[in-house]
């Protein structure tokens, strides 16, 4: 992966930086929801 | 000196081999030594190596990072298709439906809500800043899945090189956020059991991210999570250039 990094153009893709950003951390705040919804239902069924 | 720049010339992937190697080698110890495994090495080593490519990028002014660098040509061939085949073949090896029997009912369901939660909400980000083709829509949202199933996913779809980077780019930060996150939200999500830990390798998906998480979490639970995360960058590689995209195909 490391490798595959090194030879994109990476320059680009700067530009779209806040895109990188929200689509990390957004997805994970919903996966934390999703999990804490999924334990309570497995808890009560 | 001659002679070296000779021999390097010549040697263009074992200078690859050695340069990732010890790049990975060197945010591994710092992760270790100095962040106390707070973060991952390979999200350091990645995040770097996107340092890497865009510093080369800019001295070698093309649009293949270091590999525009005459002495750094080698990652062009380290990082190519061939290699990345081997990637795809050896990842998707962990789809291992053993692992999966080992989580139960709470680990498969886990593991198919983790996979659609993370590619759906990283492709509408992507729909939501402008990219409307299935295969930047579909390669940025597996990207969201981890930093490993988005290059496989782009390069199988033949994704721009900058779309590609971008996925990579999500995926890190994915595993950063999990990483700080998890310890802090631990406690207020039941994140205190075997099962749970199963379910949350599962749905987080990044082995790295979630090893560091637990681990700062409670070191007993990181095996549980792992077992569930490392299934989970197998079947992203399986299911998200396929079923996924055929799935978004239809719609863009």
């Amino acid at each position: 992966v490391i490798a595959m990094a090194a030879s994109l153009n990476v320059k680009s893709a700067v530009s779209s930086g806040t895109l990188a950003i929200f689509g990390g951390i957004i997805p994970v705040l919903l996966a934390f929801a999703v999990f804490y919804l999924l334990l309570k239902a497995f808890k009560t069924s | 000196m001659q002679e070296l720049i000779k021999v390097i010339d010549k040697n263009g992937l074992i200078v690859a081999f050695l340069l990732v190697g010890l790049l990975t080698w060197l945010t591994d110890l710092f992760s270790k030594k100095i962040l106390k495994s707070r973060i991952p090495g390979s999200a350091l080593a990645i995040f770097l190596a996107l340092v890497l490519g865009y510093l080369g990028g800019v001295v070698g002014k093309g649009e293949n990072g270091l590999a525009d660098l005459g002495l750094f040509k080698g990652l062009g061939t380290l990082g190519g298709g061939m290699f990345r085949d081997y990637a795809i073949v050896a990842t998707a090896l962990g789809a291992s439906f053993l692992l999966i029997r080992k989580s139960g009912l709470l680990g498969l369901i886990s593991l198919v809500l983790g996979i659609g939660v993370f590619f759906f909400a990283g492709v509408g980000m992507a729909w939501a800043w402008g990219y409307r083709d299935a295969v930047s829509l579909c390669t940025i949202g597996a990207g969201a899945c981890t930093y490993i199933v988005g290059p496989v996913t782009g390069g199988a779809l033949g994704a721009s090189s900058e779309v590609i980077a971008l996925s990579i780019g999500t995926g890190v930060v994915k595993t950063i956020a999990v990483t700080i996150l998890t310890p802090i939200l631990a406690p207020k999500i039941g994140l205190n059991n075997p099962g749970a830990a199963m379910a949350f390798g599962g749905i987080m998906g990044t082995s790295s991210g979630v090893a560091a998480g637990l681990a700062a979490t409670d070191p007993k639970l990181v095996p549980y999570g792992t077992v569930t995360a490392t299934f989970y960058t197998g079947l992203g590689c399986l299911v998200c250039p396929s079923l996924l995209y055929l799935l978004l195909d239809t719609f863009f």
